[in-house]
């Protein structure tokens, strides 16, 4: 078990043409789940890499603990991965991949052969693969690779785990199970594990705390739940949640906000003080999300948005409608018994304690 | 009968029995092929094996003789009397020595090719396998003055490190491109399940090329087995090998074609064995397809 901390790396692939860490300071704490979420690209599957010793830093340190390693080899780091690829062992039988890691000379001492089967039969049935023991990793299907991927890292108890996507190739029944496992075990063992994912909702259902990546740089580190409350700017803000957090445009008058033209909203003075005059002159980024939407009659007093339902996306229990007013579209995600048909004239209502603003230059959140 | 009605008919037993004897056809045709082929590559060595079984006369008879009642004499002659079964043994030495040297330091060296950013690693790559196109002639000179330097003349050491020459490139250059087709994130995943560099290469890597490195073997001791030069200008009349010492049956009065034959016939069957003996292995090798993921 250790604290993991990244300061200042950068990496760069293809003799420097493509950069895919900026300038990265991370701390993970110890015995934490801390998830690196971010869209394709972003360098999560680098920094997993990086940590793990697969690859070099361009320049910055990693530490473990108080212990730098950054110059050290993968198998000085104690260290386990399960690889997006899976990069199982090809020759080998899936009882002999899970065994692999135990079997490593410095280890010798450790295990012995009856240990390994034991634990092997161990992880074999977590995972629900152990009918798969003696097969071969070519006759197995993806998503059966991927647990033994994952088994493979399981095995044994490191000071890290690091997981690049591990759950992605599963189908969505054995995702949502695995999601439950792999969170029980890391609360079991207590070992700091990060886990790399693009999918949103599987890092805030799964994260102590998370980074959000992108393009090789973090926009922002937090828990779920100051993630998805106070999004640190309009990519992240757009980037969790789903449907996505509507950002509209609307210009400031006075201590007023006019939405599209249309809607008056005050503008809370702690805001309205942050801002320049440049800022003002162009107009604010104001984000809510769907379900912070209400829906009221068009006609009502209350309606701070007209406009006409152009679809309703039926979710099982809730729905997502896309109302369209003049060349704007606002979503709104509420329960499916109550959504208006498509066509319907709506008005749209929202307070403005559940308003995100955000800068219009730099994009970042004003309070 | 309409147009149309014809057009559309379905296929008549007629039909189906003409488009079945032309594939048949088709499979005799390459059925002849492959049996000239096959003759075309036995028939000088079937001459050969049926030369060292007849006498002299019989050889030199100016008709075919297709009957005769097979003698041994050429093979006593050429292999106990003259004492050349040593020669065999002098080959098996050269080329089981040269190949294997070949192996232990030319597989680790693909590997590093394979695997590690080495400065100007193409060119070196290149370099290497220059040696494997130039001509024995060209290396004989040097080599022999060299060899003449170091006392190693007349020795094992010189036809096996001169025979290294060829073998040495062949094996990196091959076995380099069986590790090229091994993704990386096997060297990656065996060093963070604990594995040090070395013990990655031994234990994750080298399983998966076994084969390859079968075939490669067996190639390099024929091309060292059939090495004529080399072993003819770099060695003593001790440690010639055989394939060198075939040219001194070639005698002022006449060639000793039955004893050239019995010889002949000798030498290729180490070989032959071989290739037998590792042919699944060899196919396996060369097919390359195994050792995907």
């Amino acid at each position: 078990m250790a604290k993991i901390t990244l300061m200042n790396v950068s990496k760069h692939y293809k003799g420097g043409e493509i950069q895919a860490l900026k300038d990265i300071t991370l701390e993970i704490e110890d015995g934490k789940f801390f998830c690196l979420l971010g869209p394709a690209g972003a360098g999560k599957t680098t920094t997993i890499k990086l940590i793990a010793g697969i690859e070099q830093v361009d320049s910055g340190q990693i530490f473990m603990d108080d212990q730098e390693i950054t110059d050290l080899l993968p198998n000085q780091r104690d260290v386990a991965v399960a690889f997006e690829t899976y990069a199982l062992y090809p020759q080998r039988t899936v009882r002999e991949n899970l065994a692999f890691p135990l079997r490593a000379p410095i280890r010798k001492k450790e295990w012995s052969e009856e240990q390994i089967q034991r634990r092997v039969e161990e992880i074999a049935h977590l995972l629900g693969i152990h009918e798969l023991l003696d097969r071969l990793p070519r006759q197995l299907s993806g998503g059966q690779r991927q647990r033994v991927a994952l088994g493979r890292a399981l095995v044994r108890k490191p000071k890290a785990y690091l997981f690049d996507e591990p759950i992605a190739h599963l189908d969505a029944k054995l995702r949502h199970r695995m999601r439950g496992e792999l969170r029980r075990i890391q609360l079991e063992l207590g070992i700091t594990t990060i886990y790399t994912t693009p999918d949103q909702l599987e890092a805030l259902s799964l994260a102590d705390y998370m980074a959000i990546l992108n393009e090789g740089k973090i926009e922002q580190v937090g828990s779920p739940t100051e993630i998805y409350q106070r999004p640190a700017n309009v990519f992240v803000a757009r980037f969790v949640g789903d449907p996505p957090m509507n950002i509209l445009r609307s210009e400031v008058e006075g201590d007023e906000i006019s939405l599209f033209g249309l809607a008056k909203l005050s503008l809370p003075a702690a805001i309205r003080s942050k801002l320049t005059q440049a800022e003002i002159e162009k107009s604010l980024m104001v984000g809510v999300r769907p379900r912070d939407i209400r829906l009221v009659s068009p006609s009502s007093g209350e309606a701070l948005l007209r406009g006409q339902v152009k679809y309703v996306q039926v979710l099982g229990e809730t729905s997502i409608l896309t109302v369209t007013m003049d060349s704007h579209e606002v979503r709104v995600k509420m329960n499916t018994q109550d959504a208006p048909n498509r066509g319907e004239a709506v008005g749209l209502s929202f307070a403005v304690q559940d308003c995100h603003f955000f800068n219009p230059f730099t994009e970042k959140r004003l309070d | 009968m309409s147009v149309e009605a014809q057009t559309f008919r379905p296929i008549s037993p007629a039909n189906k029995a003409s488009a079945l004897s032309s594939r048949r056809l088709l499979t005799y045709v390459s059925y002849l092929l492959t049996a000239l082929l096959v003759v075309l590559f036995l028939f000088p060595w079937l001459w050969v094996l049926s030369l060292g079984f007849k006498t002299r006369a019989e050889i030199m008879s100016p008709n075919i003789v297709w009957f005769w009642t097979p003698t041994l004499n050429n093979y006593i002659e050429v292999l106990i009397n003259k004492g050349y079964w040593r020669l065999i043994i002098n080959s098996l030495i050269v080329a089981v020595s040269a190949v294997a040297l070949c192996i232990v330091i030319g597989v680790p060296t693909a590997y590093a090719f394979s695997r590690f950013p080495i400065p100007g690693k193409e060119s070196w790559f290149y370099m290497i396998l220059t040696f494997r196109m130039a001509p024995a002639v060209v290396l004989a000179l040097p080599l022999y003055v060299l060899f003449a330097r170091a006392k190693l003349l007349g020795t094992f050491g010189a036809p096996i490190l001169a025979h290294c020459t060829f073998t040495l490139p062949f094996v990196i250059w091959l076995m380099r491109s069986f590790f090229d087709d091994i993704p990386k994130e096997i060297d990656a995943a065996a060093m963070t399940d604990g594995y040090s560099r070395w013990e990655t290469f031994l234990y994750a890597i080298l399983p998966l090329v076994k084969s390859g490195i079968v075939a490669v073997a067996l190639f390099s001791i024929i091309f060292s087995w059939n090495e004529f030069l080399y072993g003819l200008i770099l060695t003593s009349d001790a440690t010639r090998p055989v394939a060198s010492q075939i040219p001194s049956l070639i005698r002022p009065h006449g060639t000793l074609w039955g004893e050239v034959c019995a010889l002949a016939t000798t030498a290729s069957l180490p070989v032959a064995f071989l290739i037998f003996a590792l042919q699944r292995q060899l196919v396996r090798g060369l097919s390359f397809g195994a050792i995907k993921g």
